[in-house]
């Protein structure tokens, strides 16, 4: 492995590194982490698209690594943000082409998208309520709970 | 971007490309039997260690039974490509699948505990059992 391989080898498993640290993160209290930047799904009908924490991951880390290397005028950290951005680039496609499946084509086979991505019970839930009949309260009709009452 | 750097990224690819279909396009629709178990509560799917572990090597068997040394040294690179993806991502995906089970996130909110020492939601036992509250007992009815 040369200099080249070993810089964009850092990179890749830096960028990962963190990735998983964001992870860790959000595993530490989910139900406040669902609601909050940077793990919050897009609203409807953009959940397929991955939510911030990986897009700093798969975008940010390698134009910062990139830009640093540029502005210090070091190929070490030019090739280090190559690493990560081959990393994240394929990471964000591979997380947004499963995303798309699971929320906007019918399900045939077994693939099961709430172990790879937690937050996904939270949009099935949002769109479960926003589907669901609600009660009307019209003027003069009587609610349930009234009809026993004999009035 | 030089010849090199764009053979690392045509590995790169064809892994993500390889690994996108076979674990979350086709397992979406077909039923893939043995592929798509997990052997364990903390393992990935069978055909995700496969894509991981047997792309970058694959391809780097190909290039030890390639004889042109041209062919050797692409090959080389699209190997280190597949590399840089598959082993990043093996590393992130299995951390993912092992740290919900291993951070415990904080309890719930108790509810809120009476003056008498009793929960709201917990029984009481002057209530149920015995009959006759405690203060009544000395009463003689």
């Amino acid at each position: 492995m040369d200099k080249k391989e070993k810089d964009m080898t850092v990179g890749a498993f830096g960028t990962a590194i963190t990735d998983l640290s964001l992870e860790a993160l959000y595993w530490t209290d989910p139900d406040k982490w669902s609601a909050t930047f940077p793990f919050k799904p897009w609203s409807a009908p953009h959940h397929w698209i991955s939510p911030a924490d990986d897009w700093i991951v798969g975008a940010g880390i390698p134009l910062g690594l990139y830009a640093l290397g540029t502005l210090l005028k070091r190929q070490a950290w030019k090739e280090r943000g190559k690493g990560a951005a081959i990393y994240g680039a394929s990471m964000l496609g591979h997380h947004m082409v499963a995303r798309y499946l699971a929320y906007n084509v019918p399900k045939t086979g077994q693939f099961n998208i709430d172990y790879d991505f937690p937050t996904t019970n939270i949009i099935r839930q949002a769109k479960a309520a926003a589907t669901q009949p609600q009660p009307t309260t019209h003027r003069g009709e009587f609610l349930p709970f009234q009809q026993d009452m004999g009035y | 971007m030089d010849p090199k750097d764009k053979r690392i990224v045509t590995g790169a690819f064809l892994t993500t490309i390889i690994d996108t279909v076979t674990n979350k396009v086709i397992p979406h629709f077909v039923n893939l039997g043995e592929w798509s178990k997990r052997a364990h509560p903390m393992a990935l799917m069978n055909g995700e260690y496969i894509t991981y572990l047997g792309a970058p090597t694959g391809l780097k068997l190909l290039e030890k039974l390639t004889k042109n040394p041209r062919t050797k040294d692409s090959l080389k690179d699209t190997a280190f490509g597949s590399f840089l993806y598959a082993a990043p991502m093996l590393t992130r995906t299995q951390g993912a699948v092992i740290l919900p089970q291993v951070i415990k996130p904080p309890p719930p909110p108790q509810p809120p505990v009476s003056v008498t020492g009793f929960s709201h939601r917990m029984p009481s036992p002057y209530v149920t059992e015995p009959e006759f509250l405690p203060f009544q007992t000395d009463l003689g009815y």
